[in-house]
C-alpha cells in the first residue's frame, strides 16, 4: 500500500474533483442547449428556406457537439478512488482483519453463490464490486456488494422474434465466513415475503407461476413465534436447525435483520461455512455520490460502520463458545 | 337424492378429517420419541467427554478417589423424568471435576484439558437443543391434544411431560464480586 494521503490532502483532493465535476456538468448542460436550439432552429429556418440563419443555427449546433465531447468531467476519478482506498478503506480494514484484502473491481464468484442454495428466485447472471477477504478471529470471511439478474426470454411484436431481457432480483451484500461448528444437515433461513411478496414475485414474472409453491413453508418451527413468522427455517435435521438458532442467535439474527433495512437470506452449511445476504436493494459499500464526497470523518464512519455490521454477526456466530462455557 | 348426497360429503369429510387428525397425533408422538432418542445421544456424548477429563484428571490428582469412584448408569429407553435425573447427577460430576480443575493449573493449562473442555461445550450445546427440541414437540403435541375439536380424537392419549431444567436454574442468580 502506498503511503496514504493525510485527511487534509485528501479533502483537498476530493474538493478538486467535485469542482472539476461541476465545471463538467456545466459544460454538458451548455452544450445540450446550443445542440437543441441549433438543431431545432436549423432546421425551422431550411422549412422556410431561410438558409442564412440556418447556417448561422448549424454553428451553433457544431459548437454544441464540440463542448459536448471537450466535457471531459473530472479527470481525477482514478486518483479520488485510489485515495479513498488507502486513507480509509485500507486502515478500516487492516484494523479489524488479519491479511485484509480489498478490490473494488472483484466480487464473489457466482459460483459460490450458486452453491448456496438460499435465495428462492432463480437467477442466470451476477455482477458485483468491492471484495473484501482477511480473517476476523481466525475466521476466514469473504464479502462482497452482489446483483442477480434473471433473463427472460420475451415475444417483441414488432419485429417478431424473441428477445431477451434481464431483471434484477438482488441487489445487496454476500458474506460467506466460517462458521467452526459441524452439521450433519444445512441449516436454511429466508426471510418470509408473506402472500404479498410471494404474489407479486408471479405478476412481474420474477418467478414462474408454480415456481416457489412451497417456499413458505418451514420444516421447523422453533419455540420464538416472532421469529418463526418472520423467517422460513429448511432442515433435514431438526437438532441442527436447533443447534444453531439459540435463543440468543434467533434474537440477534432477528435486530440484524430489522438494521439490516432488506430481506435476509443465512445458510449454515454442512462444511462449516455459514452464507449471509441481505436483499437491501443497494450496495453496502457506496460511499454515496460525489456530492457528498467532502466530509472524509463521514465517510471513514460510514465505512466502518458497514465493516462494523459483519463484525457483529462473526462475533455473534462465536458467542456460543462461551454462552454453555462452565464456571 | 341431493340430500344423500351432502350427506355422503360430510361423512367423506369427516372421516378425512378424523384420518387426518389421528395421523397428526400419530406424527407428533413420533417426533416426540426422536426427540427423547436425541436427548439420550447427547448426554450420552457429554458423560463420556466428562469420563475422558475424569480420566485425564487421575494423572494429576490421583488422591481424590471420591470423584474418581463416581459412575453414572445410562441405558436406552429412559424416560424424560429419569433423563433429567441423570443430567442432574452428570451436572455434579461436572461441576466436581471443574473445582477439582480449579486446584491444579497445570491441568487446566494442558492441551488435552482445553481440547475436552471444548468437547464438552459443544456436547452441553447439544444437549441444550434436543432439549429445547424435545420440549418443543411435547408443546406441540399437548396442545394439539387438548384443543377441540381434535380433544374429541385425543382419548386416552396424556400430555407427555416436559424435560425439566436444572434445579439450581430456577433459582435467582448469585452474584459475587
Amino acid at each position: 500500500m502506498n503511503n496514504p494521503l493525510s485527511d487534509n490532502e485528501l479533502r483537498a483532493l476530493l474538493s478538486e474533483h467535485q469542482r472539476e465535476a461541476k465545471k463538467g456538468g456545466v459544460q454538458v448542460a451548455i452544450a445540450t442547449i446550443f445542440v437543441l436550439v441549433g438543431g431545432l432552429g436549423g432546421m425551422l429556418c431550411l422549412m422556410n428556406d431561410i438558409v442564412a440563419i440556418a447556417a448561422v443555427f448549424g454553428v451553433m449546433l457544431v459548437v454544441g457537439v464540440v463542448i459536448f465531447f471537450g466535457a471531459g468531467g473530472s479527470s481525477k476519478g482514478a486518483e479520488v478512488q485510489k485515495g479513498i482506498e488507502d486513507a480509509i478503506i485500507l486502515p478500516a480494514l487492516n484494523a479489524v482483519l488479519e491479511n485484509a484484502r480489498y478490490n473494488k473491481r472483484e466480487r464473489i464468484a457466482l459460483a459460490a453463490i450458486r452453491e448456496s442454495e438460499m435465495f428462492p428466485l432463480a437467477f442466470d447472471s451476477s455482477n458485483g464490486s468491492d471484495l473484501i477477504q482477511g480473517v476476523y478471529k481466525g475466521l476466514n470471511i469473504e464479502m462482497s456488494d452482489i446483483r442477480l439478474f434473471q433473463t427472460e426470454e420475451i415475444w417483441d411484436r414488432e419485429k417478431e422474434e424473441y428477445t431477451t431481457r434481464s431483471k434484477q432480483v438482488f441487489c445487496g451484500l454476500w458474506m460467506i465466513c466460517d462458521f467452526g461448528k459441524e452439521l450433519s444437515a444445512d441449516v436454511k433461513l429466508m426471510e418470509r415475503r408473506g402472500i404479498a411478496g410471494f404474489l407479486a414475485d408471479k405478476i412481474t414474472k420474477k418467478s414462474k407461476l408454480f415456481e416457489n409453491i412451497g417456499s413458505e413453508v418451514s420444516d421447523v418451527e422453533t419455540e420464538n413465534d416472532t421469529f418463526n413468522k418472520k423467517f422460513v427455517i429448511r432442515s433435514d435435521n431438526a437438532h441442527d436447525a436447533y443447534y444453531v438458532l439459540t435463543p440468543h442467535m434467533m434474537e440477534f439474527i432477528i435486530r440484524m435483520d430489522e438494521r439490516a433495512n432488506g430481506d435476509t437470506y443465512m445458510r449454515f452449511a454442512r462444511g462449516g461455512k455459514v452464507h449471509i445476504a441481505v436483499n437491501s436493494g443497494r450496495d453496502a459499500f457506496q460511499l454515496g455520490s460525489v456530492k457528498d464526497w467532502s466530509d472524509v470523518e463521514q465517510m471513514r464512519a460510514q465505512f466502518t460502520g458497514e465493516i462494523r455490521y459483519m463484525t457483529d454477526i462473526i462475533d455473534e456466530l462465536r458467542l456460543s463458545d462461551s454462552l454453555f462455557r462452565q464456571a | 337424492m341431493i340430500v344423500g348426497i351432502v350427506v355422503g360429503i360430510v361423512v367423506i369429510l369427516v372421516l378425512i378429517w378424523v384420518i387426518a387428525t389421528t395421523n397428526s397425533f400419530r406424527k407428533k408422538e413420533i417426533r416426540i420419541n426422536e426427540a427423547l432418542s436425541g436427548i439420550e445421544v447427547a448426554l450420552a456424548k457429554r458423560y463420556d467427554m466428562l469420563t475422558k477429563l475424569l480420566d485425564v484428571a487421575k494423572g494429576y490428582a490421583a488422591h481424590e478417589k471420591d470423584l474418581f469412584t463416581q459412575v453414572i448408569e445410562l441405558r436406552r429407553g429412559m424416560s424424560a423424568g429419569e433423563l433429567s435425573e441423570k443430567n442432574r447427577q452428570i451436572d455434579s460430576m461436572a461441576a466436581s471435576i471443574f473445582a477439582l480443575a480449579e486446584n491444579y493449573p497445570q491441568l487446566r493449562s494442558s492441551d488435552v484439558f482445553i481440547q475436552l473442555q471444548a468437547g464438552i461445550r459443544d456436547a452441553e450445546e447439544h444437549l441444550q437443543a434436543a432439549r429445547r427440541l424435545y420440549n418443543s414437540n411435547i408443546t406441540a403435541y399437548n396442545t394439539a391434544i387438548a384443543m377441540f375439536p381434535a380433544s374429541i380424537l385425543a382419548g386416552s392419549r396424556e400430555a407427555f411431560e416436559f424435560f425439566e431444567a436444572e434445579e439450581h436454574k430456577h433459582n435467582d442468580v448469585k452474584m459475587e464480586f
